[in-house]
């Protein structure tokens, strides 16, 4: 073992060198372009999109290089592993040593793993011990950031997999040797498209198992299919099957974008005007705008007479203020946040403010941590003021701003303090004063549901629990009037619009439920018509919109392909129950039709080759879960052996089988042209033959 | 000394896609045996070695070596099988040393002093590089790892082929040399017969896939003959002659190599009332070239000059 760990060192050290070099190279291009950037903040430039550099672990573009390196090193390494000793004779060499085939394999798998890891993992880990240092990055640091490129580094090692298989496999058809890569694809696919790295490592887990699995069958053999062990076949069939998923579902999709029609327009709404009337939009298809009020009289232009455009409608609009009002945050009660994904930045920050040369981030603890952008160090830490004790509950932490319009960047400073939440109260922070201002608190009973603020107008919106309040950022109430939140799992978008009579107000509420986990869904529509701060004049419930219905017919036509297991492993994993009302259960129900040709055409064509009928039940469970991408394995793997014409009953038999499949009987010997030459075995140290 | 067969194969056959490359091999290599497996290019004779070897799956049929079933040799048997492969491919990057010291660590009888004694006689100094070597050196080298184990078995893959005359004499030297012990066994592919000569006892002539021949030197030897047919006017046509590999026919001669000749061949050879019969000599080349070479008739008689009239 130890000569063999020795031999595959040797033999690919180089290729471990270079590929160390050049991934430390793009790292530091990567890392020195944010340096760069936040040099020329400090020096006076702008913060524009800084956000997305200031922290290399969380970069975007370094994480997509990182990935993408190490999946083509990963592939490479593997594929030059198994490549180097492809000659029939060096291989040979190889595998006549006197230890067993699994043995030499380990040696490789070892090997290449530490090659591997000494080609990126080491440049990934000068990355973290970059970013950990004190004084190289101005932004908050966690030992979770590592997490998104530790997950690049083990899909590297999937694909490390799936090279080796690349290059052991035989493959019969052009391209299908490509086959072995699918596993590696989809894990990549999957790695930041997973809220959770857990749910990212189990899926590169996964894919590594059976490519490992597939692997160490076809290392077993020289990649026959049929002499391996059943893990191995059965491994290798689910990568084909997983290759023949990518293929048929890429042919799907360019066949749907290709003939499916576009999509009319459509859509319908509610409008305030300035005057307060109400009115409902809506269009469908290559049809007019349609602007009629409650009771279906359309609307009409006072200066034309005729039906409004829908151009001048939209000038009839109410100046206003709305906020998304939940009383579910994150971390108070565990709502999934789809958004703050583990190789997200907004997971761990938002990029709040800029003023000084300090970049100020919104933690995930709910502080607001300054950093010098010139020394790059830690500056100082804004908490809510606990002094009222309304923060007992929560704890003393910033809320994470729901509407806030820069997630991504880091806004100007201007002089000009922000509003930030806490779970209580609504504070106004001053970052270059570091001061923080209590603004509005809520009581021990309320809490803080939604804010909006227009700074230039000096208008603040404010939800709580008990009041929905507009004020100005010095305190100063306009309106206030009383919340009714009547869902506490829901929540409701707020609308306030001045109306052009002085004093008077329209507040639109719109409820929406959370439907399945995923979608919100419009629950209830009320506008309230407030006269001075508190005086509601009127309220009245909307009629409910109709549901948009969109025909998606001829795109899941050409989707019936992915076969049904597949489809329904994708809708519990992926959307819970997305489609409430079953619309596509049909679709679901149609895609039998291609799993029961598969299921059919496998048995026919396993009937045709006298496979057992262990086998053929095998294949026919197999194209039950996979349908045709299933059968694009079953053909892709199955060795297609020749056929002879049996000699005793004249039928075409396989010539891999020593009996006939129909009369039993044997093949004869090859014929004999009386040129022969045998003699009688001697009795011992000399040879012979059995004729 | 055990008397079961070394290698022993049943049926074994690999095809190709619809083609046939080996078919039906049965063959029993006795141990203390030289073993020469004979055959033209593209006959089968790696194919078979290979499946021999567990490195190739046979398509049907099967066989053991030591005993030991090949589509499952167990590391113990490989390290007593000693493999030689044809084109004598080896690790580049390794040097001369690096080499021995890697075959070295896989078996425990290996041999320094055989290891270095094959060196020296093909010159190899330990820190040349493989890849620095000439072909010559290569397959030194190689028979170097082949031998210093001391296998019991040893199958050669066409050993001498691309060598200069010097170094397969040397080759063949070592393989004497092996052979002085009588419990080892040699099963080896050639082209050269001279080398056959030399060492087999034993030999098995594969004739594009089948094996045609599996006998003692002397008897393949004695069952090839050739017969010289002199003739008055031109040779008359042949009547059907059992065993007939090739004939060649000039003016006034008529040469035939055929097996098995005998009485029967002789009288119906007389039948076509030649001057003269005459069976000269057959060396083993002519004999095995007549063997897997071209069958039937060939003439020599030039095409007579049209007359002007």
């Amino acid at each position: 073992m130890k000569q063999l760990l020795y031999k595959e060192w040797r033999e690919h050290f180089k290729t471990a060198l270079i590929g160390l070099a050049i991934f430390a190279l793009l790292l530091t291009l990567q890392v020195r372009s944010g340096a760069t950037q936040l040099q020329n903040f400090a020096l006076g430039g702008d913060s524009q999109s800084l956000a997305s550099w200031v922290q290399p672990l969380l970069s975007d573009a370094l994480l997509k290089e990182a990935v993408f390196f190490c999946a083509i090193f990963g592939a490479l390494l593997g594929w030059l592993q198994i490549q180097a000793e492809k000659h029939p004779d060096l291989r040979a060499f190889l595998l006549h040593r006197p230890v067993a085939r699994t043995t030499l394999l380990w040696s490789k798998l070892i090997c290449g793993a530490g090659l591997y890891a000494l080609g990126a993992g080491v440049p990934l880990a000068g990355l973290v011990i970059y970013a950990v240092t004190p004084g190289h990055v101005a932004a908050p640091f966690e030992w979770a950031m590592v997490l998104p490129g530790l997950n690049a580094f083990l899909l590297g090692l999937v694909f490390y997999a799936a090279g080796l298989l690349t290059a052991l496999r035989p493959a019969r058809w052009y391209g299908s040797r490509m086959f072995g890569l699918a596993p590696a694809l989809i894990a990549w696919g999957c790695l930041f498209e997973l809220p959770e790295f857990w749910q990212s490592l189990a899926v590169i887990g996964l894919a590594g198992a059976i490519l490992g699995v597939a692997v160490w069958g076809g290392f077993q053999t020289g990649g026959d299919y049929s002499n391996q062990a059943w893990p191995g076949r059965l491994s290798l069939s689910i990568v084909c099957a997983l290759a023949g998923i990518i293929l048929c579902g890429g042919a799907a999709v360019i066949l749907a974008k290709t003939i499916s029609p576009s999509q009319p327009e459509r859509y319908c709404y509610y409008q305030l005007t300035r005057d307060g009337g109400v009115y409902r939009v809506s269009k469908e298809g290559l049809g007019p705008v349609n602007i009629v009020d409650l009771n279906g009289h359309p609307l009409l232009d006072k200066k034309t007479g005729k039906t409004i455009r829908r151009e001048a409608f939209d000038k009839l609009r109410p100046a206003s203020i709305s906020t998304w009002v939940s009383f579910l945050r994150p971390w108070r009660d565990g709502e999934r946040n789809w958004n703050r994904w583990y190789c997200n930045r907004l997971r761990y920050y938002m990029p709040w403010q800029q003023a000084d040369k300090t970049l100020w981030y919104l933690t995930r603890a709910g502080r607001l941590a300054g950093y010098d952008a010139v020394t790059r160090r830690p500056v100082g830490v804004l908490v809510p003021d606990n002094d009222s004790g309304n923060e007992s509950l929560a704890g003393s932490r910033f809320a994470w701003p729901e509407n806030y319009s820069r997630p991504n960047d880091f806004e100007s400073y201007n002089n000009q303090p922000r509003l930030l939440a806490s779970a209580r109260s609504l504070y106004l922070v001053d970052v270059e004063n570091r001061t923080v201002k209590p603004l509005v608190s809520a009581g021990q009973e309320g809490g803080i549901g939604g804010y909006s603020a227009d700074y230039d107008q000096d208008e603040v919106l404010v939800v709580t629990r008990d009041f929905i309040r507009l004020m100005n950022l010095e305190g100063a109430t306009e309106l206030q009037i009383t919340n009714e939140p009547t869902r506490p799992g829901g929540s409701t978008t707020i609308t306030v619009s001045r109306l052009e009579t002085t004093n008077q107000f329209a507040v639109e509420l719109v409820d929406f439920q959370r439907s399945h986990q995923i979608q919100w869904v419009r629950a209830g529509n009320e506008i309230q018509w407030v006269r001075g701060v508190s005086d509601i004049m009127r309220r009245q419930q909307l009629p409910p919109l109709p549901e948009i219905q969109w025909d998606f017919s001829v795109e899941q036509g050409c989707l019936l392909i992915i076969p049904t297991a597949v489809r329904m492993s994708l809708k519990w994993i992926v959307c819970a129950n997305f489609v409430a009302d079953h619309a596509y259960d049909k679709w679901d129900a149609l895609s039998l039709i291609p799993v029961g040709f598969s299921i059919l055409m496998g048995w026919s064509l396993g009937r045709r080759l006298h496979f057992t009928l262990r086998d053929q039940a095998a294949w026919a469970g197999f194209n039950l879960i996979f349908g045709i991408p299933g059968l694009l394995a079953f053909l892709s793997v199955q060795e297609w052996p020749a056929k002879a014409i049996c000699p005793h009953c004249k039928r075409l038999r396989r010539v891999d089988r020593e009996h006939c499949e129909y009369c039993g009987g044997e093949f004869n010997p090859p014929e004999r042209n009386g040129t022969e030459i045998f003699e009688p075995l001697p009795a011992a140290g000399g040879a012979g033959t059995l004729d | 000394m055990n008397d079961a067969p070394v290698i022993q194969t049943r049926g074994l056959t690999r095809y190709y896609g619809a083609k046939a490359v080996v078919q039906d091999l049965n063959l029993e290599v006795m141990r203390g045996s030289v073993f020469a497996f004979l055959g033209r290019n593209g006959s089968g004779k790696t194919t078979a070695i290979r499946m021999l070897l567990g490195l190739l799956a046979p398509t049907r049929g099967g066989g053991s070596l030591l005993g030991c079933d090949i589509r499952a040799l167990t590391p113990a048997v490989r390290a007593r099988i000693g493999y030689l492969t044809e084109e004598h491919q080896l690790y580049g990057w390794m040097t001369v040393r690096e080499i021995g010291e890697f075959q070295a660590a896989f078996y425990p009888r290996w041999h320094p002093k055989i290891f270095t004694g094959v060196i020296g006689h093909f010159g190899l100094r330990p820190g040349l590089r493989v890849k620095e070597l000439s072909r010559g050196q290569r397959a030194g080298l190689a028979l170097a790892l082949t031998l210093a184990p001391d296998p019991e078995l040893l199958i050669l893959d066409d050993p001498a082929l691309g060598l200069d005359p010097v170094a397969r004499r040397s080759l063949v030297e070592s393989m004497i040399y092996l052979t002085r012990r009588s419990d080892r066994t040699i099963f080896f592919s050639s082209h050269n017969l001279g080398d056959v000569e030399r060492v087999a006892d034993q030999i098995a002539v594969l004739d594009y896939s089948v094996l045609r021949v599996c006998c003692s030197l002397e008897t393949f030897r004695g069952s090839v003959r050739e017969v010289l047919l002199r003739f008055a006017g031109a040779p008359p046509p042949l009547p059907p002659i059992p065993g007939l590999l090739q004939a060649f026919r000039t003016d006034h001669e008529l040469r035939l190599t055929c097996v098995h000749y005998n009485r029967e061949t002789e009288q119906a050879l007389r039948q076509l009332a030649p001057v003269s019969l005459e069976l000269p000599p057959l060396g083993l080349e002519d004999a095995f070239i007549s063997y897997l070479g071209e069958r039937g008739e060939k003439s020599f008689i030039l095409a007579e000059p049209e007359v002007e009239s």
